[in-house]
């Protein structure tokens, strides 16, 4: 027969494990709601633009929460404007990109951005981004708020 | 003897046939053209002229494009590094946008994307450009995107996405789909063409 003090003993270290997980990395608060799993930005990387010019940055957002979150801006403290873009290509062999608006991104799916495809567009560089440079991206989402991820500056091979 | 006679006939047709097979027609000559362009270092380009005894791969880009056009200078330099030999052969990236690609800003371009001097960055007038551009059949349109547009220099383009082989005479043997052809194919050409 467990006395009570053993059972005190118990519930209070239960109260600490489960303290513990609630704690963990992956959870995120955005005004007091819990949000389970967290947003994560992978292979990131950017090409070289010189000032006042303009270059294209790539990466893939993984949704790990538990609900939808929607991309809604992009910016860059070295960039005049940052915007979502989105290239394409006609069936005569003719490319042009448009911009691409907010993003949905539902739970547990990635949005990915590659050459070609979906990327941001850093207009009007108020710096020169040689190989080796890095670049800060600022991607304000509609439930997890700003997140922010440096990338390397890198020539496509 | 009719059956040496009908051997003969018929290895010579197979020589023929294996050498159009093997050997790029003709779609374009600008051998006779003559175009005033501008190299990165601001020297002048006669093109094709300048470029004459030499194979050139040619392709079309500007550098406010942020990601169609550095695939395609990828590509180019894909191919660069797939030949054994590039004597006598010569990367050419010309602007479609010669308002805002001066010599200076194409410098930077090759120097950014760490080109040699195998590549030459060609520009020039807006009109002599555009003359070239529509005798190579390469498509150019500014596209004023609202939430771009600040100014009359903040523009996007719509553009071709080509490559051309250029053979020693200034004939166009060869056109690819600039930032999708495997560079094995362009190397294999310009083999043909040596």
């Amino acid at each position: 027969m467990m006395n009570t003090s053993t059972f005190l003993t118990a519930a209070v270290i239960i109260a600490l494990i489960s303290s513990g997980c609630s704690s963990d990395s992956n959870q995120q608060k955005d005004n007091g709601n819990v949000i389970l799993g967290k947003v994560e930005l992978t292979d990131g990387w950017a090409r070289p633009g010189s000032k006042g010019n303009t270059s294209g940055a790539y990466l893939t957002i993984a949704n790990g929460t538990a609900e939808a979150d929607t991309l809604r801006r992009i910016s860059s403290p070295a960039a005049g404007k940052t915007e979502l873009h989105q290239s394409y290509s006609e069936g005569d062999g003719v490319s042009g990109m448009r911009p691409a608006g907010p993003q949905a991104i539902k739970a547990a799916q990635e949005l990915v951005l590659n050459p070609g495809g979906l990327h941001i567009m850093l207009m009007n560089l108020n710096q020169d981004l040689a190989v080796g440079d890095s670049v800060t991206i600022n991607l304000e989402f509609a439930r997890v708020g700003t997140q922010s991820v440096k990338l390397p500056i890198q020539i496509q091979q | 003897m009719k059956s040496t006679f009908t051997t003969f006939c018929s290895a010579l047709l197979l020589t023929a046939l294996l050498a159009s097979c093997s050997n790029p027609n003709v779609i374009k000559d600008i051998g006779d053209s003559s175009y005033q362009l501008l190299n990165s270092d601001s020297t002048a380009v006669d093109f094709p002229g300048d470029y004459s005894g030499q194979i050139s791969v040619i392709s079309f880009i500007y550098t406010h494009c942020p990601d169609v056009c550095p695939v395609i200078t990828a590509n180019m330099k894909n191919i660069q590094s797939k030949l054994d030999d590039t004597t006598n052969v010569r990367f050419i990236e010309i602007s479609f946008d010669p308002e805002r690609d001066t010599p200076s800003v194409m410098a930077d371009y090759k120097k950014l994307y760490q080109l040699n001097d195998q590549f030459s960055m060609l520009t020039g007038t807006p009109t002599e450009v555009d003359s070239l551009l529509s005798h190579l059949n390469i498509v150019a349109q500014k596209v004023q995107v609202d939430s771009v547009r600040q100014d009359s220099t903040q523009y996007m383009m719509k553009h071709s996405n080509t490559i051309y082989l250029m053979d020693q005479q200034g004939q166009i043997r060869a056109e690819y789909p600039a930032n999708l052809v495997p560079p094995e194919h362009v190397v294999e050409d310009l083999q043909t063409l040596r």
